[in-house]
């Protein structure tokens, strides 16, 4: 094929492509680039054609057309070609144009948004560090704890001091150490974990409802408390009036009470009241009509009357007005309750004893009752912010008249104390309230009088010795803190916890000791001491209902029960030691001598009280009892309970043989070598036993005598016993004589005849 | 083996609210006692004696200062006897418990202030055997009282019945009394008083009252009582003539070389005698074979040894019976009320005011040895061969 139809061909074939082309060129960028090759292609081509044409002049004709036509095809195709091209890369233009639009709009949002996401980075920077101070403070606050920092401190000090298992209570609790963790704590209610953290936003929804929740809640309490204050208002609006009322309304009328019994005093009160000097005349002619029988009824009911009449009087009623004021004053509340107790039994006595309703032995609700003339209840004002109860008591009034007339007067008195004379001598009991240990603590001032001042109130009730503090959980706490600053200062000398010891030795010797039953009677309810509890346990168990109740009439019934059993205790220790042999025969109470026992019938006794004397042992006598030539040596121990713990007395023979009996159990080598007597033993058992033979239970004074008649009783026991001795060694063993002693522990038939107790314990 | 009985008592250690709760009141024993409890009543074991053996098993029966029999397992003996029998009221004493084989039968008699209580040992078997504790009633099958004596002046005052002795030749009764009648002699079978001897005019030997009888058997139904007089009187029991009378303090002093005393616990030596004023008693008699020991104290006790020393003593004597010859002596410091030959250790023991139990050699009269005991007052020993036991 010749080259120029080869060309033609070829030219038609592009323009056939390119008319192909220029459909799909429009759409298609591939199409841009075969049109760019046509393009190339056709120019090939038409150069191809020119350089043929320049090359070759010597052509024919025909040939020359045929180039020239197909060089003017590859033109018109080249041109068909660029103006295709021209279109499309016009359209490009605009497209470019148009998409370079759209990127400047674009890149301008891009900045926009870069700038803002660069502002929101760091704004969440700055957040991310943020401390909310007061979710924090409620944070710490609902967990029950101060701060972080006070936490870690703690647990500094708990690390140093070695207690390195610390045990909080809550494992949680424990791991909370930072700010963070509490806040988590308080809102997700849990341990912290990776996935609750307030600070993840994801937990946002949960925080909120925990916050909305907590803020209802808090609304809620603060209307509560609001309305709660209002109520507070309104109570605090009626206590002012009611104070008002107290504060000028009850002193107008008390006042008005007494100015309106004023007159009626003064007609039944005093020595110098018209009524008492009625009454005395009423007396006097009582006296002299006393054989006229039938005036003794008109007597008695004039005598009910006027002690009617008395009550009227009253007196303690005019002290109310005072009592009042104290109620006023800056008596602290137990103390007041003390002074009002202690007052009011002494109105209740006095009143009762002048109806003769007051009765010791009584057991309706007005026995029970007992008191002593001279009973005094004061408060005084110790300092400016210390306040006393003063329970003044006469000690010459309790005391039985039979104690003065045995014993004599000096048996009151102490003779080597500077005590003030017997009959005048008092006791006073200072109660005083310690704020800090919250406590009331009873204190006795005896005037000297050591043998009934000292440890007068110990034990007045089983177990209540004062020796621990009613208020247990303080007591508790102070112990924690004691034992908390002793291990601290542990390193520290024991002289100055000597120092502290004498301290508080000093201490409670000035304020006393904090007795059980003055806290109730001061309306403090601290539960009893532990063995109080234990006792009123055991004795529930045992079925057995007696228990003493601790009330005003029960402390005073065992106080004044001490003071008498003491001051007794004393005369007739003091009254055996001064007499000494002169104390023969030993008295004895007068309701246990038999009325019909004369000083002839009453049996004489060979065996005399040589000696009395007292043992370096505070509480240990040694009575010398002698007979003929043989000696006796009685050994007693007094406990501080007298006579609730009744005397001990153990006997010795001059040769050294006891009558106390020593099993080999507690036998040891110091007594070992010494003998047995079984006729002391049975004296001893005797004395030391039968204990119901020494008093006369409906006469509660004779319990106070029981030391005496014990004495009084071996000595007559140990009488009867020499005495048989002796009789059993005479020869005159005749028969028909009444035999001495019986059975195989030979025991003597004869034995507590010559007691002096013998008439009364035989009922005659 | 040994086993002491729990008891004893300390005043110091008592405490005795009489006036605050009277409930409180505490019950001594002056020695001791057959219940410990706080609420029981105690009382002093004044006689005690080991039952027959049953099948195997034996009782430990005590009589009490209190009128109360109490009976033991003698193999868990405990603080609380398994049976209590209230023989007579509280305030009379029972002083010997004896068990005797009469008519194939073995009967506890009981004697003391009641007089003597005989009762059938298979009521109590049976009262065990039923499982039934504690307090029961039983009714003695007889009773025996002592005449009304002259010398107990006090209306109502019973004469107590010290010791009895049961001679089963002549199924007959002995019991001392605390009068001047001596020892009373009863037939067991027609119940009825045969005689009285010891204190009566014609054959009078004991001067006061009797602690203690033993019967022999033999041929001339040997009886021998002791008491307050401090003589060992030898009875022919059939006749109710006395054969011989002993005094143990002549008796001791014409034999000072084979009586040794003992002086402040250092031991027993050098040769002395009784006084003219020493008041011995004889309180308990047992013996082993043909040798008799007995023992008791001395009141005053102002013999010549102890002249610085203590007022009362006891002794310890033994004799040959059929010779009725002085065979050793021991004078102590502490006065005995029992004897009683154990026959596991060969030995007499005996126990008094000392609270230790005695061992003499049964052959020469010497002290072996001597052991703590729990009561400081011993008034009865009992032995028993099988178990090997002792009571105090």
């Amino acid at each position: 094929m010749p080259p120029a139809k080869k060309r033609r061909i070829a030219a038609a074939a592009a323009a056939a492509e390119l008319a192909e082309s220029t459909t799909t060129t429009q759409t298609n960028d591939s199409a841009q680039s075969k049109l760019l090759q046509q393009h190339q292609h056709a120019l090939d081509t038409l150069l191809q054609t020119v350089d043929q044409l320049s090359s070759s002049n010597k052509l024919d004709n025909n040939n020359l057309s045929e180039s020239i036509l197909s060089s003017t095809l590859a033109l018109a195709n080249l041109k068909s070609l660029q103006r295709q091209i021209a279109l499309q890369v016009e359209t490009q233009a605009n497209q470019s144009k148009e998409q370079r639009v759209k990127v400047e709009e674009c890149s301008l949002l891009l900045e926009n948004l870069t700038y803002e996401r660069n502002y929101l980075q760091k704004e969440i920077q700055s957040l991310e560090g943020w401390k909310a101070d007061d979710l924090e403070k409620m944070a710490w606050a609902e967990l029950g704890r101060t701060s972080a920092t006070t936490t870690k401190r703690s647990t500094n000090e708990m690390k140093e001091l070695g207690e390195e298992d610390v045990d909080m209570g809550d494992a949680t609790t424990n791991d909370i150490t930072t700010a963070e963790d509490a806040i988590n704590a308080y809102l997700f209610n849990t341990a912290t974990t990776s996935s609750m953290d307030h600070r993840n936003p994801t937990n946002h929804t949960a925080i909120l409802q925990k916050l909305q929740s907590d803020i209802e809640t808090r609304s809620s309490l603060i209307t509560q408390l609001s309305q709660s204050k209002s109520k507070l208002k309104e109570l605090h609006q009626k206590r002012e009036e009611l104070s008002g009322f107290l504060n000028h309304q009850i002193p107008k009328k008390v006042k008005e009470l007494e100015k309106g019994a004023e007159s009626l005093n003064a007609f039944f009160g005093g020595q110098d009241g018209v009524w008492s000097d009625l009454w005395k005349v009423d007396k006097r002619s009582g006296v002299e009509k006393d054989d006229h029988d039938d005036n003794d009824d008109d007597d008695l009911k004039k005598k009910k009357k006027v002690q009617s009449a008395n009550m009227l009087i009253n007196r303690p009623s005019f002290d109310r007005s005072k009592r009042f004021q104290l109620a006023k004053s800056n008596l602290p509340p137990p103390l007041y309750v003390l002074y009002v107790q202690l007052a009011g039994y002494k109105d209740a006595w006095e009143s009762l004893e002048k109806v003769g309703e007051c009765d010791g032995n009584k057991s309706n609700v007005l026995g029970g009752y007992v008191g002593a003339s001279g009973m005094e209840v004061t408060v005084e004002k110790n300092t400016e912010s210390d306040w006393r109860v003063v329970l003044s008591l006469s000690i010459s009034a309790i005391v039985p008249s039979e104690v003065a007339s045995t014993f004599g007067k000096g048996g009151s008195s102490n003779s080597r104390s500077s005590s003030p004379a017997p009959g005048q001598s008092s006791l006073s009991i200072v109660f005083s309230y310690d704020k800090e240990d919250g406590v009331v603590y009873a204190l006795v001032d005896a005037d000297g009088n050591k043998d009934v001042g000292e440890g007068l109130l110990g034990s007045l009730f089983p177990d209540d010795d004062g020796s621990t503090l009613p208020n247990v959980s303080l007591s508790l706490l102070k112990t924690e803190e004691e034992e908390d600053e002793a291990e601290s200062d542990g390193g520290e000398s024991s002289n100055v916890a000597m120092d502290n010891t004498v301290e508080e030795k000093t201490a409670e010797n000035k304020k006393g000791k904090a007795y059980y039953w003055c806290q109730v009677l001061s309306g403090l309810n601290f539960p009893p001491p532990f063995n109080m509890i234990d006792a009123v346990t055991d004795q529930s168990e045992k079925d057995t209902p007696f228990a003493i109740q601790i009330c005003t009439k029960a402390v005073m019934r065992q106080l004044l029960r001490r003071i008498r059993a003491r001051q007794t205790l004393s005369s007739l220790v003091d009254f055996l030691g001064r007499r000494g042999q002169f104390a023969n025969p030993i008295p004895i109470h007068p309701k246990m001598k038999c009325d019909d026992a004369s000083d002839n019938n009453a049996p004489t006794l060979k065996a005399k009280l040589q000696s009395w004397s007292k043992e370096e042992d505070m509480k240990r006598y040694v009575a010398t009892i002698k007979r003929k030539s043989a000696t006796l040596k009685a050994s007693v121990t007094i406990s501080d309970n007298y006579p609730a713990e009744p005397p001990v007395w153990s006997l010795q023979n001059e040769d050294g043989s006891v009558g106390t009996a020593s099993s080999s159990q507690n036998n040891s080598s110091s007594n070992a070598d010494v003998l047995f007597d079984a006729s002391l033993h049975r004296i001893e058992c005797h004395v030391n036993q039968d204990l119901n033979k020494f008093v006369c239970e409906d006469v509660e004074a004779t319990f106070d005598w029981v030391l005496i008649h014990q004495l009084a009783d071996i000595i007559s026991s140990w009488d009867e016993l020499m005495s048989a001795k002796e009789e059993g060694n005479s020869a005159n063993k005749s028969k028909g004589q009444e035999r001495i002693r019986k059975g195989k522990d030979r025991k003597l038939v004869g034995f507590g005849e010559k007691s002096p107790f013998f008439w009364y314990r035989n009922g005659l | 083996m040994i086993r002491l009985s729990p008891l004893s008592t300390d005043f110091a250690a008592a405490k005795r609210f009489f006036f605050q709760g009277s409930t409180n009141e505490y019950s001594y024993g002056s020695s001791s006692s057959c219940k410990k409890s706080r609420t029981s009543t105690s009382g002093t074991i004044f006689g005690s004696a080991f039952s027959p053996a049953r099948s195997g098993k034996t009782y430990l029966v005590a009589c009490t200062s209190n009128g109360l029999i109490c009976v033991w397992d003698s193999i868990c003996i405990s603080a609380e006897p398994i049976i209590r029998v209230q023989a007579s009221t509280a305030d009379k004493v029972l002083y010997d418990v004896q068990f005797i084989a009469s008519s194939g039968e073995t009967l506890l008699v009981v004697s003391g202030d009641p007089g003597i209580l005989v009762y059938k040992w298979s009521a109590f078997l049976n009262a065990i055997d039923d499982l039934i504790d504690g307090n029961i009633v039983l009714e003695p099958i007889a009773k025996f009282k002592p005449h009304p004596s002259p010398q107990v002046m006090a209306f109502g005052e019973p004469v107590e019945i010290n010791c009895t002795s049961y001679s089963a030749l002549d199924n007959m009764l002995y019991g001392v009394a605390g009068d001047s009648f001596g020892c009373y002699q009863w037939d067991l079978e027609s119940e009825k008083l045969v005689g009285t001897f010891g204190g009566g005019a014609k054959n009078r030997c004991n001067g006061d009252y009797l602690h203690h009888v033993m019967s022999v058997p033999n041929n001339n139904n040997l009886v021998l009582t002791a008491g307050e007089d401090g003589a060992i009187t030898f009875w022919n029991g059939k006749e109710r003539k006395l054969i011989e009378t002993i005094n143990v303090q002549d008796t001791m002093n014409k034999n000072k070389e084979s009586v040794s005393w003992q002086i402040q616990n250092k031991g027993f030596g050098s040769t002395h005698q009784w006084s003219n004023g020493s008041n011995l008693w004889v309180s308990c008699m047992d013996r082993k074979g043909d040798w008799l020991a007995a023992v008791g104290g001395s009141e005053s006790g102002n013999n010549v040894s102890l002249r610085s020393g203590p007022n009362t003593a006891g002794f310890m004597a033994t004799w040959h019976l059929p010779t009725r010859t002085f065979n050793s002596g021991c004078v102590t410091r502490e006065s005995y009320n029992a004897i009683a030959y154990n026959q596991n250790l060969d030995s007499f023991v005996s126990g008094g005011n000392d609270g230790q139990l005695t061992f003499w050699d049964s052959a020469t009269g010497e002290c072996t040895g001597r052991s703590g005991c729990t009561p400081s007052l011993i008034y009865t020993l009992s032995c028993s061969a099988a178990p090997s036991m002792m009571v105090a």
